[in-house]
């Protein structure tokens, strides 16, 4: 199995990240742009994954480049600015998860106790494909299989971007990745 | 399931959404729309104290924190003093010689080389309160809080913030972050 | 001229020196200046300080962008003056601040009347934290106001709504609904017999 290599190096826009940080430090805003087009596609796969819809992906990820502008003067820049980034995102992500979950509720009276159990979903439906899989996911583990096998991290990024020890992490992958093998045991293409 | 059929779910999961061209426009009209810092920014940054909150240098990612926290609100009635300073801070009347509590704050974080706790009650400052490390990786320290509600966060290492995770949340994050609540009752 | 320096002078003399202290040494004197205006009229308002210069020194520790911790500050005092209104001028700083954070979670001033309403004379500060709390875990505003009503009704003590709080929390982490577990923990501890009241 092999993780994703570095971002592709654009022709022409090979200046660092922490340079163009300090441009845009010292007021040049347009500069963000050049980290904005570096990172979004990244972002954004993330984000879809995660959330399963574009349009909340977007937000979500336009949300999290607006703070990383708005904060940019607490990143130092010795660290990488991509992982900083990612962290951003990251708490986005489960912001907005949060936040989904919350709306989706019109308001439950005291007598309405019977879902106690977490899946969108009716699990009597078969997975037809690897998107639906995910969405069926305790959503931390969602996240430690994304960040590993759709956005290509190690262990040692990951734990630095969720804060959680490599060895948390590693149980997360196997754990999601035995559901998500599970899911999709039963489901041949064609 | 083979080897092979992993691989092809992998491919699945790394094939890339759709661009959208706009989309970088957009973010850039929201970035833009975002209060303009003036040119007196540097000086601004030079009067406001900047020890960091909340990024970990990948450097260090090779000794990642374990952040399970537990705080312990524990009153132990018998260290209770008065505390006449209460008084003269903030506006509201209040009643004087209320007696503080020892309130403990408890970390579980092995791999770092020091913590403190920062909350209302000692200015934010990180360097106020160090908490101590015991044999199983679990910080400790007991601090003498005045009755009510208490805002507080931990710092690991100097720069990184942690909140409680345990203890109630404090709504606000206009900061980028949330902080956990010590309600500390009063003695009767 | 004259006028502006007076009522700067003016300005001056009511901040209080013990806070311009701290703030004084964190900020730039443009901010300083917008921060102290916030004070002063919250001071007027008879509202906390402490919380407030708290909240300024906070955001210098953050690193936070000053015009960020002076939006916040304000944001800050306009929510005490609101939580006032509501939960009334002999309430403790705790409530006004734990107030504060329920209006900044989303509720209304009529939550925070509603709870005052029907626990006139009992401190209202940890059920505040809890709903507050428990509508950042991810139970829905309404559900989380008719739960800590609910509990206020039948008077519940401290303890029970740590209670809640803490098996809510568990029960989250176990992959219940919050909406659920809210409810069900509610309709838990409305079902025992109550403890006895509260003091006051």
């Amino acid at each position: 199995m092999t993780v994703l290599a570095m971002r592709p190096v654009t022709p022409g826009m090979e200046c660092p990240d922490a340079e163009i940080v300090r441009r845009v430090r010292g007021g040049d805003v347009d500069a963000y742009r050049s980290l904005v087009e570096r990172y979004h596609g990244r972002c954004l796969r993330y984000a879809v994954r995660m959330l399963d819809n574009r349009a909340d992906a977007e937000e979500v990820v336009q949300d999290a480049f607006t703070k990383a502008y708005r904060y940019l003067g607490s990143y130092r820049e010795r660290d990488a600015f991509a992982a900083w980034l990612m962290q951003i995102l990251v708490n986005e992500v489960r912001t907005a998860a949060v936040r989904r979950r919350r709306d989706d509720r019109a308001l439950v009276s005291l007598d309405d106790a019977s879902e106690l159990t977490a899946p969108r979903g009716a699990d009597a439906e078969s997975v037809t494909d690897v998107q639906q899989a995910l969405g069926r996911l305790d959503p931390s583990h969602r996240e430690a299989i994304v960040l590993k096998y759709v956005d290509g991290r190690t262990y040692e990024d990951m734990a630095v971007i969720t804060g959680l020890r490599v060895s948390a992490l590693k149980m997360r992958v196997k754990r999601a990745r035995a559901h998500l093998e599970a899911l999709l045991e039963e489901w041949t293409d064609d | 399931m083979t080897e092979e059929r992993w691989s092809w779910i992998e491919r699945e999961l790394r094939r890339d959404p759709p661009v959208d061209p706009a989309s970088i426009d957009r973010v850039m009209r929201q970035v833009r729309a975002v209060e303009p810092r003036t040119p007196a920014w540097a000086s601004f940054m030079r009067w406001v104290v900047r020890p960091r909150a909340v990024m970990l240098s990948p450097m260090h990612a090779a000794g990642a924190l374990a952040v399970a926290a537990i705080a312990i609100v524990i009153s132990m009635a018998a260290l209770g003093h008065p505390s006449p300073d209460g008084a003269s801070r903030g506006a509201a009347v209040r009643p004087s010689g209320l007696a503080r509590r020892d309130v403990q704050f408890l970390l579980v974080a092995p791999d770092a080389k020091r913590v403190s706790v920062v909350g209302d009650f000692n200015d934010w400052n990180p360097d106020a309160v160090q908490l101590r490390r015991t044999a199983a990786g679990v910080w400790s320290a007991v601090v003498a809080l005045t009755p009510g509600r208490h805002v507080y966060s931990f710092v690991i290492d100097g720069s990184k913030w942690v909140p409680d995770a345990s203890a109630p949340r404090a709504p606000e994050d206009e900061y980028g972050q949330s902080n956990s609540v010590a309600f500390v009752e009063s003695g009767s | 001229m004259r006028r502006t320096a007076a009522l700067l002078i003016f300005a001056a003399l009511r901040a209080a020196p013990a806070q311009n202290a701290r703030i004084d040494s964190l900020f730039a004197p443009p901010v300083r200046a917008e921060l102290n205006a916030v004070l002063a009229g919250a001071a007027a308002d008879r509202l906390p300080s402490e919380p407030l210069v708290q909240r300024a020194l906070e955001g210098a520790r953050r690193g936070v962008e000053p015009a960020r911790v002076v939006s916040a500050v304000r944001a800050f005092a306009d929510r005490l003056r609101i939580a006032r209104s509501a939960l009334g001028p002999a309430s403790t700083d705790a409530e006004l601040v734990a107030g504060a954070g329920v209006l900044y979670a989303g509720a209304d001033r009529t939550t925070l009347e509603r709870l005052r309403r029907v626990e006139p004379r009992r401190d209202l500060a940890l059920p505040l934290i809890v709903m507050a709390d428990i509508i950042e875990r991810g139970v829905p505003r309404d559900t989380a106001t008719s739960v800590i009503i609910a509990l206020g009704e039948a008077h519940v003590r401290d303890v029970d709504y740590q209670l809640l709080r803490q098996s809510i929390v568990l029960d989250i982490g176990s992959g219940a609904t919050p909406a659920a577990a809210a409810a069900a923990r509610a309709r838990g501890i409305l079902l025992n017999p109550p403890g006895p009241r509260p003091p006051r």
